[in-house]
């Protein structure tokens, strides 16, 4: 995602992106992303969890607003507490 | 990824970070675009080739899209399969346009498929494309999503 990120970026576009593992988006370095600890498949939340999936994007899109420096990676501070799927899938014990 | 799918996978890093652009105009009268990688498509579109060697095309989906499939390698799609707002929220973008919040949702949504681990092809041809094509439609904003 950061790599498609730096080509609009590159291309004169606005952008904000979300990420679910900081330590990539490091490695890509696009000119603003938003952690959000969620599980892969599961980005903006639970399944049916319209509230979480609202408050997400929210907060992705005032941070597309906010002044940060290039490279910013900001913390939406959204923590996946449901089971440990997301832990399970960081390790590769689970899809 | 390296070893899980394809064993000369390698991450590409930068040194410095790309330009930020901020918007400008407010987000409640920005045209917004949604750009993800959860491997969305239309029904009648292709699906994405799960192969080892990934796949770095897109699909373009109308704004007033509201039946996806989704093809990826990378997670289990049958959780986003019952609720896709969760990987290409194109639905509630929707909503938050008719809601106000947003100006309005770009005439296209663009989809990816997030495994591709031979890059040259979506930073030199894809990516580009679609780059060119959000420019057309004078977008203000792009949402990327991973999943």
């Amino acid at each position: 995602m950061g790599l498609l990120q730096r080509v609009f970026d590159e291309h004169g576009l606005a952008t904000v992106s979300l990420t679910q593992v900081r330590e990539i988006t490091e490695l890509a370095r696009p000119s603003l992303a938003c952690l959000v600890e969620h599980p892969f498949g599961l980005t903006l939340g639970a399944v049916g969890d319209e509230a979480t999936h609202r408050a997400v994007l929210r907060a992705c899109l005032a941070e597309a607003t906010t002044p940060h420096p290039a490279g910013t990676i900001v913390d939406l501070g959204f923590r996946w507490q449901r089971d440990d799927l997301r832990e399970r899938q960081l390790v590769k014990q689970a899809h | 990824m390296r070893g899980h799918l394809r064993a000369s996978f390698d991450w590409v890093t930068f040194d410095e970070p790309s330009a930020r652009r901020l918007p400008e105009r407010p987000i409640s009268r920005s045209r917004v675009a949604l750009v993800a990688t959860a491997g969305a498509h239309l029904p009648d579109q292709p699906a994405f080739v799960l192969g080892k060697e990934g796949d770095s095309s897109y699909r373009e989906l109308p704004a007033d899209a509201s039946e996806f499939r989704l093809s990826h390698v990378g997670y289990d799609t049958r959780r986003a399969s019952e609720d896709p707002d969760v990987v290409f929220p194109l639905s509630l973008l929707r909503r938050l346009a008719a809601e106000g919040e947003i100006g309005e949702v770009a005439p296209r949504a663009f989809s990816f498929m997030g495994y591709i681990p031979e890059t040259g092809p979506l930073l030199r041809q894809t990516g580009p494309e679609v780059a060119r094509k959000l420019l057309a439609d004078a977008v203000d904003l792009v949402v990327l999503v991973p999943s």
